[in-house]
């Protein structure tokens, strides 16, 4: 009876062993697509043009050939990005070595948080500019590209979206496509970003 | 029978209870003024980013209108509006200083103040956005 059991267990793992997928899990592409032409569109993150705390240019080409992460913020916010900070750290100490991923800190206080402010800002939380661009510019340049992140990256894509204020951070693939995003006031669901991080580096960087 | 010196005990500790009873919790009023006066700014917040989307909705609408026509002024008043009541939230976030190393007989009046500040503020926001939606529709 034993022999049996156990023949059953070994058959029932190889089985479970046989349907896992193998390769790197694949994360989707987010938002509404669209065929044009026969092809399916997927939304994607449009041109722009900010300037960082070392006074740098940053555009969609700073993050070529790279995935990276996005957010919204204010140095002087109370509540929310205090917490979202604290968590932002977390995925700086883990890739700050990493050139394949990025970081992209978008200030929406534009008349406040200047150039200056941003790089006090940026000595204080301790991070380099090389991997975490805390960016300024066109007001209705930031508000609009944050909702065009923020309709993409939204729990429910039945209702319209936009900038909320929520503390989201969203990821961002090679093709400036949104493929995750996260509660970054909740360190589980960051801890859970951060696995899809590295899902994301594997698929976009094979074999490095 | 209970000893005098063990009398002269219970006695002190029954009265340490009653005053620590008695004392007021101001630790866990000022925290609930604190949550409440930041739960009103989060929501300011939301509200704000739904005017920015109205303010540059108009925006379009005016460089698309010729120069002399009323309506642009209308709707530069309003931006002018929603102007003021954005910088009115970055000034008050500007402003807001965390009262945690404040005494509560400080923190209480300190914290009442912020949050008739920033309910005004939401007003104003609230306000903005309404008018701004109501000239869309026009």
């Amino acid at each position: 009876m034993m022999k049996y059991l156990l023949f059953a267990g070994v058959l029932a793992a190889v089985f479970n062993a046989c349907m896992q997928p193998s390769g790197p899990r694949i994360l989707p592409i987010l938002g509404e697509r669209d065929v044009v032409n026969g092809d399916t569109v997927y939304p994607s993150i449009p041109d722009f043009a900010f300037v960082d705390q070392d006074s740098q240019i940053i555009t969609n080409a700073t993050f070529k050939d790279k995935i990276y992460v996005a957010d919204f913020f204010f140095i002087h916010c109370p509540t929310i990005c205090p917490k979202v900070k604290a968590n932002g750290l977390r995925i700086y100490a883990k890739y700050k070595n990493d050139e394949r991923l990025g970081m992209l800190s978008h200030s929406i206080d534009v008349k406040n948080d200047t150039v200056a402010a941003l790089r006090r800002h940026a000595e204080k939380l301790g991070i380099d500019a090389k991997k975490w661009h805390l960016v300024t510019g066109d007001h209705d340049a930031i508000y609009s590209i944050a909702d065009d992140y923020f309709s993409v990256a939204t729990e429910n894509p039945d209702l319209p979206g936009g900038f909320d204020h929520s503390g989201r951070i969203i990821l961002v693939d090679k093709n400036r496509h949104v493929r995750s995003f996260c509660d970054g006031t909740d360190a589980k669901d960051v801890d859970r970003f951060m696995v899809d991080i590295d899902a994301l580096l594997a698929e976009q960087f094979p074999g490095k | 029978m209970i000893d005098r010196n063990t009398w002269i005990g219970l006695t002190t500790a029954a009265l340490c209870v009653v005053f620590a009873l008695a004392a007021p919790n101001g630790g866990g009023e000022i925290d609930t003024l604190k949550k409440s006066t930041l739960a009103i700014h989060d929501e300011a917040m939301k509200t704000m980013a739904d005017m920015n989307r109205i303010g540059r909705m108009l925006k379009r609408e005016m460089t698309a209108l010729d120069t002399l026509a009323p309506r642009r002024e209308t709707i530069r008043q309003a931006l002018g509006r929603m102007k003021q009541a954005e910088e009115g939230m970055y000034a008050w976030m500007q402003q807001y200083t965390p009262p945690d190393d404040m005494k509560p007989e400080v923190a209480k009046p300190y914290l009442e103040d912020q949050k008739r500040k920033i309910e005004q503020n939401r007003r104003d926001i609230q306000e903005a956005l309404e008018a701004g939606r109501s000239l869309l529709k026009q």
